[in-house]
C-alpha cells in the first residue's frame, strides 16, 4: 500500500486543479491568483508587491494618456463651438449698427480675435466658412489675421463681391475645400 | 444676402435695440439686407457698405479723407461729403420744411454712428438699423440712445443738414426712393412675407 502511495502521490496529496470551465480571474483581480501562487510556493510577498506596482503604473500611464487624447479632442470641438456662439452673440447685439468701429469694440469680436491669437489658422477658417453660410461681415477680421487683400478696388463696399472674393482667397489657400 | 423676417421677429429686435421704439409708430418698408447700410441709404443707394475708413470693405466717394481702420470718425468728415456731393447744408431745426429734405448725423462720444433721412414729402425719418430692416419713424428721438462709447446704442443727433426737392431730384434721390418703394411693394405682392 505505501508503495503504491508513493508510485501514486496524487493519490495521498491530490494537487489543487482549477476546472477549465472556471473562468480565469481578470487583469486586475490577476494579483490575487499569483499571490495564491506566490504564497504556495513561499516566495517573498515583495516580489509580488512590485509587480503589482508595475502592472498599476502601467495601467496610471495609460488612463492619463486616454485622459489628455479626451482633453484635446474636446478642445478641437469646443473652439469650433466657442466660435460660433461668439459670431451668434456677435451678430445678436451688433447687428442695428452701422459703425464698424462700435461692431469692433463688442466683446465678442475681441473674443474671437483672442481665440485667433492661438488657433491662427483654424478661426481663419471658421470666419470663411461662417462668412459663406451665414454672410456674416467678416472682412475686417480676415484682412487683420491673413493680412492679404484678395478684394478688387471696384467693388469696395459690394458685400456679395467681398465675400466671394475672399472665398476664392480660401480656397487657392487650400484653407476651404475646392 | 436678402432675408424675409416676419414682422414680430424683426419687432423683438428692434425692440431691444432701440426702447424708443416701443409704443411708437414705426414700420418696416424692407426686407433685412446687409449688402448696404445707413450711411448709402442716407445718400440713397442701397449696393454698397459706405464708411470713410481705408479699406477696401468700405466705400467713400473718391476724393475725400479716409481715416484709418478702427479709428472714430468725426460728424465733419459725412458733413463735407453730403454737403459737396449731395448738395446739403447744415441747419438747426429737424422739422418738416416744405420743399426741402433733410438727413440727420448721429454720432456717441467717438463719432459717427448712424444718419438717417428723412422722408420726401415729411412723413417721418427712414432709418436703415445695420443689416436690419429699413423702417420709417416719427421722431429721431425714437432711435437715439447713449451717447457713451460702451453703449451699443445711435447717440444722439450731432447734426441736422438739409437740400432743396431739387437738388435731390437731380441727383436721382427720388428715383431711388420710388425705386426702393416698388421693390418692397413686389417683395410684398410675390413673397409670403408676414408684415402685419
Amino acid at each position: 500500500m505505501a508503495d503504491a502511495l508513493s508510485m501514486q502521490p496524487w493519490i495521498a496529496r491530490p494537487q489543487k486543479q482549477f476546472s477549465p470551465y472556471v473562468r480565469r480571474p481578470t487583469k486586475l483581480v490577476e494579483g490575487a491568483w499569483e499571490e495564491a501562487i506566490a504564497r504556495r510556493k513561499g516566495a517573498s510577498v515583495r516580489a509580488f508587491d512590485q509587480q503589482c506596482r508595475k502592472v498599476v503604473k502601467q495601467w496610471t500611464a495609460k488612463i492619463q494618456l486616454e485622459d489628455i487624447l479626451v482633453r484635446q479632442l474636446a478642445s478641437v470641438r469646443s473652439l469650433e463651438e466657442r466660435f460660433r456662439e461668439q459670431a451668434d452673440r456677435w451678430q445678436r447685439e451688433t447687428q442695428h449698427l452701422s459703425s464698424p468701429l462700435q461692431r469692433m469694440m463688442h466683446s465678442s469680436y475681441q473674443a474671437i480675435l483672442g481665440m485667433a491669437a492661438e488657433h491662427k489658422r483654424p478661426v481663419i477658417r471658421l470666419l470663411l466658412l461662417d462668412m459663406q453660410q451665414n454672410r456674416r461681415d467678416w472682412l475686417l477680421p480676415l484682412s487683420y489675421l491673413t493680412q492679404a487683400n484678395p478684394l478688387n478696388p471696384k467693388d469696395a463696399g459690394k458685400t456679395d463681391k467681398m465675400i466671394e472674393a475672399w472665398m476664392r482667397w480660401g480656397k487657392e489657400q487650400g484653407i476651404l475645400e475646392k | 444676402m436678402i432675408v424675409f423676417r416676419s414682422a414680430a421677429e424683426a419687432r423683438v429686435d428692434f425692440d431691444r435695440a432701440f426702447p424708443n421704439l416701443i409704443g411708437s409708430n414705426w414700420r418696416i418698408t424692407s426686407p433685412l439686407d446687409n449688402s448696404y447700410q445707413c450711411i448709402a441709404w442716407a445718400a440713397c443707394r442701397r449696393d454698397r457698405v459706405w464708411w470713410p475708413w481705408d479699406h477696401p470693405s468700405y466705400y467713400w466717394p473718391s476724393g475725400y479723407h479716409k481715416f484709418p481702420v478702427s479709428s472714430p470718425v468725426p460728424v465733419t468728415a459725412f458733413v463735407e461729403v453730403f454737403k459737396q456731393e449731395f448738395g446739403y447744408r447744415q441747419c438747426t431745426s429737424r422739422d418738416f420744411e416744405f420743399g426741402y429734405q433733410k438727413v440727420a448725423i448721429f454720432a456717441n462720444i467717438l463719432g459717427v454712428t448712424h444718419m438717417s433721412r428723412q422722408h420726401f414729402f415729411g412723413r417721418g425719418w427712414l432709418s436703415k438699423a445695420g443689416i436690419m430692416e429699413d423702417i420709417v419713424h416719427g421722431e429721431l428721438t425714437d432711435v437715439q440712445g447713449d451717447i457713451s462709447a460702451v453703449a451699443d446704442t445711435y447717440g444722439e443727433v450731432a447734426q441736422v443738414m438739409k437740400r432743396s426737392w431739387w437738388a435731390g431730384l437731380i441727383r436721382l434721390c427720388l428715383f431711388r426712393a420710388l425705386w426702393a418703394n416698388i421693390t418692397f411693394f413686389v417683395y410684398r405682392k410675390v413673397i409670403p412675407w408676414d408684415l402685419t
